[in-house]
Protein backbone atom coordinates (compact mmCIF):
# COMPACT_ATOMS: atom_id res chain seq x y z
CA UNK A 1 0.00 0.00 0.00
CA UNK A 2 1.10 3.35 -0.96
CA UNK A 3 2.10 5.72 1.88
CA UNK A 4 0.64 9.14 1.32
CA UNK A 5 3.38 11.69 2.26
CA UNK A 6 3.04 13.60 5.04
CA UNK A 7 3.66 17.06 3.57
CA UNK A 8 1.27 17.32 0.96
CA UNK A 9 -1.86 15.80 3.06
CA UNK A 10 -0.39 18.46 6.12
CA UNK A 11 -1.31 21.20 3.02
CA UNK A 12 -4.62 19.86 2.33
CA UNK A 13 -5.93 19.52 5.76
CA UNK A 14 -4.53 23.47 6.22
CA UNK A 15 -6.65 24.67 3.25
CA UNK A 16 -9.54 22.60 3.76
CA UNK A 17 -9.77 23.69 7.43
CA UNK A 18 -9.55 27.52 5.94
CA UNK A 19 -11.67 27.05 3.20
CA UNK A 20 -13.99 25.79 5.71
CA UNK A 21 -13.64 28.52 8.39
CA UNK A 22 -14.51 30.84 5.74
CA UNK A 23 -17.40 29.46 4.88
CA UNK A 24 -18.54 28.97 8.12
CA UNK A 25 -18.57 32.39 9.43
CA UNK A 26 -19.86 34.38 6.74
CA UNK A 27 -19.26 37.46 8.25
CA UNK A 28 -20.02 40.65 7.19
CA UNK A 29 -19.51 44.32 8.69
CA UNK A 30 -21.51 46.36 8.07
CA UNK A 31 -21.49 50.59 9.16
CA UNK A 32 -23.82 52.45 10.42
CA UNK A 33 -24.61 54.91 7.45
CA UNK A 34 -23.48 58.10 9.75
CA UNK A 35 -22.63 60.40 6.01
CA UNK A 36 -25.85 60.29 5.02
CA UNK A 37 -27.27 60.20 8.75
CA UNK A 38 -30.04 57.34 8.66
CA UNK A 39 -30.24 56.50 12.41
CA UNK A 40 -32.18 57.61 15.43
CA UNK A 41 -31.33 57.56 18.57
CA UNK A 42 -33.93 58.46 20.89
CA UNK A 43 -35.73 57.95 24.61
CA UNK A 44 -38.38 58.72 26.04
CA UNK A 45 -38.94 59.54 29.63
CA UNK A 46 -42.23 60.24 32.29
CA UNK A 47 -42.04 64.32 32.84
CA UNK A 48 -43.32 64.87 36.20
CA UNK A 49 -45.94 62.53 35.87
CA UNK A 50 -47.27 64.75 33.14
CA UNK A 51 -46.42 64.29 29.37
CA UNK A 52 -43.78 61.89 28.28
CA UNK A 53 -40.76 63.84 27.04
CA UNK A 54 -38.96 62.98 24.06
CA UNK A 55 -34.86 63.45 22.99
CA UNK A 56 -32.70 62.14 20.92
CA UNK A 57 -29.12 61.68 20.23
CA UNK A 58 -27.77 63.66 16.96
CA UNK A 59 -24.26 61.67 16.95
CA UNK A 60 -23.99 57.70 16.75
CA UNK A 61 -21.75 55.88 15.09
CA UNK A 62 -21.23 51.34 15.33
CA UNK A 63 -20.17 48.50 13.48
CA UNK A 64 -22.61 45.17 13.09
CA UNK A 65 -21.17 42.33 12.69
CA UNK A 66 -23.61 40.37 10.57
CA UNK A 67 -23.86 35.99 10.63
CA UNK A 68 -25.85 34.88 7.33
CA UNK A 69 -25.56 31.84 8.39
CA UNK A 70 -26.19 31.78 11.84
CA UNK A 71 -27.13 35.66 12.65
CA UNK A 72 -27.06 34.58 16.30
CA UNK A 73 -23.63 34.65 16.15
CA UNK A 74 -23.88 38.49 15.12
CA UNK A 75 -22.28 41.65 17.26
CA UNK A 76 -23.09 44.93 17.64
CA UNK A 77 -20.96 47.34 18.63
CA UNK A 78 -22.45 51.46 19.15
CA UNK A 79 -21.05 54.59 20.16
CA UNK A 80 -23.15 57.69 21.06
CA UNK A 81 -21.96 61.04 21.75
CA UNK A 82 -23.68 61.93 25.13
CA UNK A 83 -23.27 65.64 24.06
CA UNK A 84 -25.55 65.38 21.64
CA UNK A 85 -28.19 65.40 23.12
CA UNK A 86 -31.46 67.32 21.68
CA UNK A 87 -34.81 67.86 23.29
CA UNK A 88 -35.42 71.30 21.05
CA UNK A 89 -34.57 73.43 23.43
CA UNK A 90 -31.70 74.33 24.37
CA UNK A 91 -31.74 75.41 28.23
CA UNK A 92 -33.17 71.88 29.00
CA UNK A 93 -30.42 70.39 26.88
CA UNK A 94 -27.58 72.07 28.48
CA UNK A 95 -29.17 70.75 32.06
CA UNK A 96 -29.05 67.49 30.56
CA UNK A 97 -25.88 67.90 30.08
CA UNK A 98 -24.48 68.57 32.88
CA UNK A 99 -23.75 66.63 36.58
CA UNK A 100 -27.65 66.49 37.14
CA UNK A 101 -27.97 64.06 34.43
CA UNK A 102 -25.72 62.87 31.57
CA UNK A 103 -22.83 64.80 32.67
CA UNK A 104 -21.42 64.95 29.79
CA UNK A 105 -17.97 66.77 30.49
CA UNK A 106 -17.37 63.75 33.01
CA UNK A 107 -18.52 60.87 30.83
CA UNK A 108 -18.78 61.54 26.98
CA UNK A 109 -19.51 58.27 25.64
CA UNK A 110 -22.89 56.40 25.99
CA UNK A 111 -21.76 52.64 24.28
CA UNK A 112 -23.23 49.33 23.74
CA UNK A 113 -21.99 46.21 22.76
CA UNK A 114 -23.97 42.53 22.85
CA UNK A 115 -22.94 40.13 24.10
CA UNK A 116 -25.39 37.38 23.16
CA UNK A 117 -28.70 37.17 21.00
CA UNK A 118 -31.50 34.67 21.28
CA UNK A 119 -33.75 34.15 18.13
CA UNK A 120 -37.78 34.74 18.85
CA UNK A 121 -39.09 35.03 15.43
CA UNK A 122 -37.97 34.98 11.56
CA UNK A 123 -37.01 38.61 11.25
CA UNK A 124 -36.86 39.34 15.80
CA UNK A 125 -34.47 38.43 18.42
CA UNK A 126 -33.70 39.60 22.03
CA UNK A 127 -30.59 41.41 22.20
CA UNK A 128 -28.75 41.23 25.38
CA UNK A 129 -25.51 43.51 26.02
CA UNK A 130 -23.62 45.90 28.02
CA UNK A 131 -24.75 49.32 27.98
CA UNK A 132 -22.11 51.82 29.59
CA UNK A 133 -23.67 54.89 30.71
CA UNK A 134 -22.50 57.38 32.55
CA UNK A 135 -20.00 55.14 33.67
CA UNK A 136 -21.38 52.58 34.41
CA UNK A 137 -22.11 49.19 32.70
CA UNK A 138 -25.16 47.03 33.19
CA UNK A 139 -26.44 44.50 31.07
CA UNK A 140 -29.95 45.21 29.24
CA UNK A 141 -31.97 43.47 26.87
CA UNK A 142 -33.21 45.09 23.84
CA UNK A 143 -36.19 43.70 21.64
CA UNK A 144 -34.68 44.00 17.94
CA UNK A 145 -36.50 43.36 14.63
CA UNK A 146 -34.16 43.32 11.21
CA UNK A 147 -35.67 45.94 8.79
CA UNK A 148 -34.16 44.84 5.07
CA UNK A 149 -31.20 43.24 4.11
CA UNK A 150 -30.25 43.85 0.67
CA UNK A 151 -29.68 46.36 -2.21
CA UNK A 152 -30.04 49.88 -2.04
CA UNK A 153 -32.26 50.61 -5.23
CA UNK A 154 -30.84 53.99 -5.93
CA UNK A 155 -26.66 52.89 -5.08
CA UNK A 156 -26.96 50.07 -4.94
CA UNK A 157 -24.90 49.34 -1.80
CA UNK A 158 -25.53 46.08 0.00
CA UNK A 159 -27.55 47.92 3.13
CA UNK A 160 -29.00 46.11 5.77
CA UNK A 161 -31.03 47.87 9.10
CA UNK A 162 -32.76 47.35 12.14
CA UNK A 163 -34.90 48.54 14.87
CA UNK A 164 -34.25 48.08 18.67
CA UNK A 165 -36.57 49.20 21.74
CA UNK A 166 -35.85 48.89 25.43
CA UNK A 167 -36.49 49.70 28.44
CA UNK A 168 -33.62 51.24 31.49
CA UNK A 169 -33.59 52.35 34.86
CA UNK A 170 -31.24 55.46 34.68
CA UNK A 171 -30.89 54.92 38.73
CA UNK A 172 -29.31 52.05 37.61
CA UNK A 173 -26.69 54.07 36.09
CA UNK A 174 -26.23 56.14 38.80
CA UNK A 175 -28.63 59.06 37.41
CA UNK A 176 -31.16 59.66 40.55
CA UNK A 177 -31.38 63.57 40.10
CA UNK A 178 -35.00 64.28 40.02
CA UNK A 179 -36.41 60.88 40.29
CA UNK A 180 -38.71 60.13 40.30
CA UNK A 181 -41.06 62.65 39.59
CA UNK A 182 -38.51 63.17 36.37
CA UNK A 183 -39.18 59.51 35.46
CA UNK A 184 -36.80 56.63 36.45
CA UNK A 185 -37.86 54.55 33.56
CA UNK A 186 -36.32 55.45 30.19
CA UNK A 187 -37.37 53.93 27.08
CA UNK A 188 -34.89 53.67 24.25
CA UNK A 189 -35.76 53.53 20.22
CA UNK A 190 -32.97 53.06 18.12
CA UNK A 191 -33.29 53.03 14.78
CA UNK A 192 -30.18 51.87 12.26
CA UNK A 193 -29.60 52.02 8.70
CA UNK A 194 -25.65 50.77 7.88
CA UNK A 195 -23.62 49.74 4.57
CA UNK A 196 -21.61 46.80 4.34
CA UNK A 197 -18.03 47.08 3.86
CA UNK B 1 -45.08 64.42 53.58
CA UNK B 2 -43.35 62.31 50.68
CA UNK B 3 -43.86 65.95 48.18
CA UNK B 4 -41.96 68.08 50.74
CA UNK B 5 -39.24 66.07 51.17
CA UNK B 6 -38.81 66.01 47.63
CA UNK B 7 -38.72 69.73 47.13
CA UNK B 8 -35.18 70.69 45.82
CA UNK B 9 -35.22 73.58 48.37
CA UNK B 10 -36.57 71.67 51.41
CA UNK B 11 -33.62 69.20 50.47
CA UNK B 12 -31.09 71.66 50.48
CA UNK B 13 -32.24 74.30 53.70
CA UNK B 14 -34.46 72.88 55.87
CA UNK B 15 -33.71 69.02 55.83
CA UNK B 16 -29.49 69.82 56.49
CA UNK B 17 -30.42 72.96 58.51
CA UNK B 18 -32.75 70.39 61.25
CA UNK B 19 -30.65 67.49 60.74
CA UNK B 20 -27.65 69.49 62.00
CA UNK B 21 -29.40 70.77 64.78
CA UNK B 22 -30.61 67.44 65.67
CA UNK B 23 -27.80 66.09 65.96
CA UNK B 24 -26.04 69.27 67.75
CA UNK B 25 -29.07 68.25 70.45
CA UNK B 26 -27.62 64.85 70.64
CA UNK B 27 -24.17 66.07 71.60
CA UNK B 28 -25.01 68.82 73.98
CA UNK B 29 -26.89 66.12 75.60
CA UNK B 30 -23.52 64.56 76.22
CA UNK B 31 -20.64 64.71 78.81
CA UNK B 32 -19.12 68.23 78.35
CA UNK B 33 -15.91 67.17 76.53
CA UNK B 34 -17.88 66.03 73.61
CA UNK B 35 -19.11 69.51 73.11
CA UNK B 36 -15.76 69.89 71.24
CA UNK B 37 -17.67 67.51 68.61
CA UNK B 38 -20.42 69.95 67.60
CA UNK B 39 -18.72 70.36 64.54
CA UNK B 40 -19.58 67.04 63.41
CA UNK B 41 -23.35 68.09 63.04
CA UNK B 42 -22.19 70.00 59.74
CA UNK B 43 -20.47 66.76 58.45
CA UNK B 44 -24.42 65.00 59.53
CA UNK B 45 -26.65 67.84 57.67
CA UNK B 46 -24.89 67.72 54.30
CA UNK B 47 -24.84 63.55 54.26
CA UNK B 48 -28.70 63.66 55.66
CA UNK B 49 -30.08 65.70 52.48
CA UNK B 50 -27.23 63.93 50.36
CA UNK B 51 -29.08 61.10 50.77
CA UNK B 52 -32.74 62.66 50.76
CA UNK B 53 -32.18 63.96 47.51
CA UNK B 54 -29.50 61.22 46.06
CA UNK B 55 -30.21 58.04 47.80
CA UNK B 56 -26.80 55.95 49.28
CA UNK B 57 -23.95 56.53 47.15
CA UNK B 58 -22.54 53.45 45.13
CA UNK B 59 -19.60 51.33 47.01
CA UNK B 60 -17.18 52.88 44.05
CA UNK B 61 -17.92 55.72 42.64
CA UNK B 62 -17.28 56.48 39.70
CA UNK B 63 -18.87 60.02 38.90
CA UNK B 64 -17.96 63.38 40.59
CA UNK B 65 -21.72 63.73 42.78
CA UNK B 66 -20.95 60.49 43.97
CA UNK B 67 -17.63 61.24 44.91
CA UNK B 68 -18.44 64.22 46.93
CA UNK B 69 -20.18 62.32 49.73
CA UNK B 70 -16.84 60.27 50.52
CA UNK B 71 -14.40 63.69 50.33
CA UNK B 72 -17.43 64.42 53.06
CA UNK B 73 -16.88 62.06 54.99
CA UNK B 74 -13.31 62.05 54.88
CA UNK B 75 -12.87 64.90 56.22
CA UNK B 76 -14.66 64.58 58.65
CA UNK B 77 -12.97 61.88 59.79
CA UNK B 78 -9.29 64.07 59.32
CA UNK B 79 -11.11 66.86 60.97
CA UNK B 80 -11.72 64.11 64.23
CA UNK B 81 -8.25 62.51 63.85
CA UNK B 82 -6.35 66.46 64.02
CA UNK B 83 -9.69 67.19 67.10
CA UNK B 84 -8.56 64.04 69.14
CA UNK B 85 -4.46 63.78 68.34
CA UNK B 86 -3.13 66.24 66.61
CA UNK B 87 -3.82 69.96 67.15
CA UNK B 88 -0.80 71.20 66.30
CA UNK B 89 -1.58 74.34 64.23
CA UNK B 90 1.23 73.49 61.01
CA UNK B 91 -0.11 70.04 61.07
CA UNK B 92 -3.86 71.41 60.83
CA UNK B 93 -2.70 73.54 57.91
CA UNK B 94 -0.66 70.60 56.57
CA UNK B 95 -3.59 68.30 56.45
CA UNK B 96 -6.01 70.99 55.12
CA UNK B 97 -3.80 71.55 52.18
CA UNK B 98 -3.65 67.75 51.01
CA UNK B 99 -7.05 67.60 51.67
CA UNK B 100 -7.74 70.26 49.60
CA UNK B 101 -5.52 69.19 46.58
CA UNK B 102 -6.52 65.67 46.74
CA UNK B 103 -10.30 66.59 46.59
CA UNK B 104 -10.12 68.88 43.59
CA UNK B 105 -7.46 66.02 41.86
CA UNK B 106 -9.88 63.54 43.01
CA UNK B 107 -12.99 65.14 41.10
CA UNK B 108 -11.55 66.61 37.82
CA UNK B 109 -8.50 64.11 37.58
CA UNK B 110 -9.93 63.22 33.84
CA UNK B 111 -9.74 67.14 32.96
CA UNK B 112 -6.20 67.77 34.76
CA UNK B 113 -5.07 65.12 32.59
CA UNK B 114 -6.24 66.74 29.34
CA UNK B 115 -4.05 68.83 27.02
CA UNK B 116 -3.24 72.12 28.82
CA UNK B 117 -5.41 74.77 28.17
CA UNK B 118 -7.26 77.88 30.02
CA UNK B 119 -8.92 75.23 32.13
CA UNK B 120 -5.88 74.53 33.91
CA UNK B 121 -5.03 77.96 35.09
CA UNK B 122 -8.44 78.56 36.32
CA UNK B 123 -7.82 75.21 38.38
CA UNK B 124 -4.91 76.46 40.08
CA UNK B 125 -6.21 79.81 40.39
CA UNK B 126 -9.40 78.54 42.16
CA UNK B 127 -7.12 76.01 44.10
CA UNK B 128 -4.92 78.62 45.52
CA UNK B 129 -7.59 80.25 46.44
CA UNK B 130 -9.04 77.85 48.65
CA UNK B 131 -5.51 77.29 50.07
CA UNK B 132 -5.64 80.67 51.02
CA UNK B 133 -8.69 80.67 52.32
CA UNK B 134 -7.97 77.47 54.74
CA UNK B 135 -4.92 79.37 56.02
CA UNK B 136 -7.03 82.14 56.78
CA UNK B 137 -9.52 79.83 58.48
CA UNK B 138 -7.05 77.77 60.14
CA UNK B 139 -4.61 80.32 60.93
CA UNK B 140 -4.75 81.26 65.06
CA UNK B 141 -3.74 84.74 64.47
CA UNK B 142 -6.32 86.19 63.25
CA UNK B 143 -8.47 85.39 66.26
CA UNK B 144 -9.94 87.37 69.53
CA UNK B 145 -8.96 85.80 73.17
CA UNK B 146 -12.68 86.28 73.74
CA UNK B 147 -13.49 84.27 70.53
CA UNK B 148 -16.03 86.99 69.40
CA UNK B 149 -14.93 86.16 66.41
CA UNK B 150 -15.64 82.21 66.62
CA UNK B 151 -18.35 82.39 64.00
CA UNK B 152 -16.80 84.66 61.10
CA UNK B 153 -15.04 81.73 59.78
CA UNK B 154 -18.55 79.75 59.44
CA UNK B 155 -20.35 82.66 58.31
CA UNK B 156 -18.09 83.09 55.35
CA UNK B 157 -18.29 79.41 54.55
CA UNK B 158 -21.74 79.26 54.25
CA UNK B 159 -22.22 82.94 52.03
CA UNK B 160 -19.56 81.09 50.20
CA UNK B 161 -21.30 77.83 49.78
CA UNK B 162 -24.50 80.14 49.08
CA UNK B 163 -22.39 81.84 45.81
CA UNK B 164 -21.27 78.24 44.93
CA UNK B 165 -24.86 77.30 44.58
CA UNK B 166 -25.93 80.25 42.43
CA UNK B 167 -23.08 79.99 39.99
CA UNK B 168 -23.41 75.83 39.97
CA UNK B 169 -27.44 76.60 39.56
CA UNK B 170 -26.30 79.29 36.62
CA UNK B 171 -23.87 76.67 35.39
CA UNK B 172 -26.64 74.15 34.91
CA UNK B 173 -26.28 72.03 37.98
CA UNK B 174 -29.07 71.83 40.48
CA UNK B 175 -27.27 68.58 41.93
CA UNK B 176 -24.12 71.18 43.02
CA UNK B 177 -26.37 73.88 44.06
CA UNK B 178 -28.35 71.50 46.24
CA UNK B 179 -24.88 70.09 47.86
CA UNK B 180 -23.82 73.66 48.46
CA UNK B 181 -26.78 75.11 49.58
CA UNK B 182 -27.15 71.60 51.72
CA UNK B 183 -23.14 72.27 53.43
CA UNK B 184 -24.44 76.13 53.95
CA UNK B 185 -27.37 75.19 55.50
CA UNK B 186 -25.48 72.58 57.66
CA UNK B 187 -23.09 75.62 58.62
CA UNK B 188 -26.33 78.00 59.12
CA UNK B 189 -27.04 75.62 62.11
CA UNK B 190 -23.73 75.97 63.98
CA UNK B 191 -23.49 79.77 63.23
CA UNK B 192 -27.12 79.96 64.70
CA UNK B 193 -26.31 78.18 67.72
CA UNK B 194 -23.19 80.23 68.43
CA UNK B 195 -25.19 83.03 67.84
CA UNK B 196 -28.47 83.33 70.43
CA UNK B 197 -26.79 79.80 72.09
CA UNK B 198 -23.74 78.86 74.01
CA UNK B 199 -20.93 79.99 72.07
CA UNK B 200 -18.69 77.17 71.80
CA UNK B 201 -14.80 76.75 71.00
CA UNK B 202 -14.99 75.31 67.33
CA UNK B 203 -12.56 72.25 66.63
CA UNK B 204 -10.78 71.17 63.11
CA UNK B 205 -13.95 69.14 62.89
CA UNK B 206 -15.95 71.89 62.03
CA UNK B 207 -14.12 73.47 59.82
CA UNK B 208 -12.48 70.34 57.68
CA UNK B 209 -15.84 69.23 56.45
CA UNK B 210 -16.64 72.62 54.51
CA UNK B 211 -12.80 73.64 53.92
CA UNK B 212 -12.60 70.05 52.11
CA UNK B 213 -16.00 69.44 50.48
CA UNK B 214 -15.55 73.55 48.47
CA UNK B 215 -12.86 72.93 46.66
CA UNK B 216 -14.54 70.01 45.25
CA UNK B 217 -17.41 71.34 44.83
CA UNK B 218 -15.93 74.21 42.69
CA UNK B 219 -13.89 71.39 40.87
CA UNK B 220 -16.95 70.26 39.77
CA UNK B 221 -18.62 73.33 38.79
CA UNK B 222 -15.25 74.53 36.92
CA UNK B 223 -14.64 71.14 35.20
CA UNK B 224 -18.30 70.16 34.35
CA UNK B 225 -20.90 72.36 33.93
CA UNK B 226 -20.88 75.77 31.94
CA UNK B 227 -20.26 77.91 35.05
CA UNK B 228 -17.28 80.45 34.00
CA UNK B 229 -14.09 80.27 36.52
CA UNK B 230 -13.46 84.19 36.94
CA UNK B 231 -16.76 84.02 39.14
CA UNK B 232 -15.56 81.50 41.07
CA UNK B 233 -12.36 82.75 41.64
CA UNK B 234 -13.69 86.41 42.80
CA UNK B 235 -15.66 84.43 44.73
CA UNK B 236 -12.99 83.51 47.07
CA UNK B 237 -12.61 87.23 47.88
CA UNK B 238 -15.27 86.82 50.62
CA UNK B 239 -12.72 85.12 52.75
CA UNK B 240 -10.36 88.19 53.23
CA UNK B 241 -13.33 90.14 53.95
CA UNK B 242 -13.58 90.06 57.42
CA UNK B 243 -10.39 92.14 57.47
CA UNK B 244 -12.16 94.80 56.39
CA UNK B 245 -14.40 94.57 59.05
CA UNK B 246 -11.54 94.84 61.22
CA UNK B 247 -10.55 97.90 59.54
CA UNK B 248 -13.73 99.85 59.03
CA UNK B 249 -16.12 98.64 61.53
CA UNK B 250 -15.84 100.13 64.93
CA UNK B 251 -14.91 98.29 67.66
CA UNK B 252 -17.62 98.62 69.54
CA UNK B 253 -19.89 96.41 67.12
CA UNK B 254 -16.77 94.07 65.78
CA UNK B 255 -17.00 93.17 69.68
CA UNK B 256 -20.74 92.53 69.49
CA UNK B 257 -21.26 88.75 69.42
CA UNK B 258 -25.22 89.77 68.12
CA UNK B 259 -23.73 92.13 65.45
CA UNK B 260 -20.38 90.77 64.30
CA UNK B 261 -21.55 87.30 62.35
CA UNK B 262 -24.22 90.40 61.00
CA UNK B 263 -21.01 92.66 59.58
CA UNK B 264 -19.30 89.39 58.37
CA UNK B 265 -21.75 88.21 56.52
CA UNK B 266 -23.03 91.06 54.77
CA UNK B 267 -19.39 92.38 54.07
CA UNK B 268 -18.58 88.84 52.78
CA UNK B 269 -21.72 88.56 50.44
CA UNK B 270 -20.16 91.68 48.43
CA UNK B 271 -17.66 89.33 46.62
CA UNK B 272 -20.29 86.34 46.43
CA UNK B 273 -23.38 88.80 44.94
CA UNK B 274 -20.08 90.09 42.35
CA UNK B 275 -19.38 86.00 41.73
CA UNK B 276 -23.28 85.77 40.90
CA UNK B 277 -23.50 88.85 38.96
CA UNK B 278 -20.62 88.17 36.71
CA UNK B 279 -21.54 84.14 36.47
CA UNK B 280 -25.15 85.28 34.91
CA UNK B 281 -23.42 87.65 32.44
CA UNK B 282 -21.06 85.25 31.62
CA UNK B 283 -24.18 82.77 31.01
CA UNK B 284 -23.84 81.10 27.32
CA UNK B 285 -27.69 80.39 27.03
CA UNK B 286 -30.32 82.80 28.38
CA UNK B 287 -31.52 81.91 31.47
CA UNK B 288 -35.45 80.73 31.96
CA UNK B 289 -37.12 77.35 33.46
CA UNK B 290 -38.45 75.14 31.36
Amino acid sequence: MKKTSFVPAALLSVAMLLGFTSFASANSTYIIDTAGVHYYAGFQISHLGFSTMHGRFDTLSGTIKYDDAEPTNSQVSVTIKASSINTNMAKRDAHLKSPDFFNVEEFSDITFVSTKLVKMGEKTAKMTGNLTMMGVTRSITLDTTLINIGANPFSKAPTAAWSARGTIKRSDFGSKYGAPAIGDEVTLIIDIEALKQ
Amino acid sequence: MSDLLMNPGVQSSLIPLLSSLAIMGLIRRLPTGAHQFLGLSVLAGFLVASYVTFGLPVAVPVASGQKIVYIAIISGGLGLVAQIFLRSGRFLMLTSFFGIILSFLWIGWKKILAPVSIDHFGALLILAGCGLAAYKVLSVRHRNADDTNNNDDLVVLAVVSIAIALNAFMGDSASIAQNSGALAASLGAIILHNWIGINVQLGPVTRFVPLIILPALLAQIHYFTKANMWPLALLLLAFFTGNLAHRFVPLSIQKSRFMRPIIIGSISTIPAIASAVMSWAFLPVAASGY
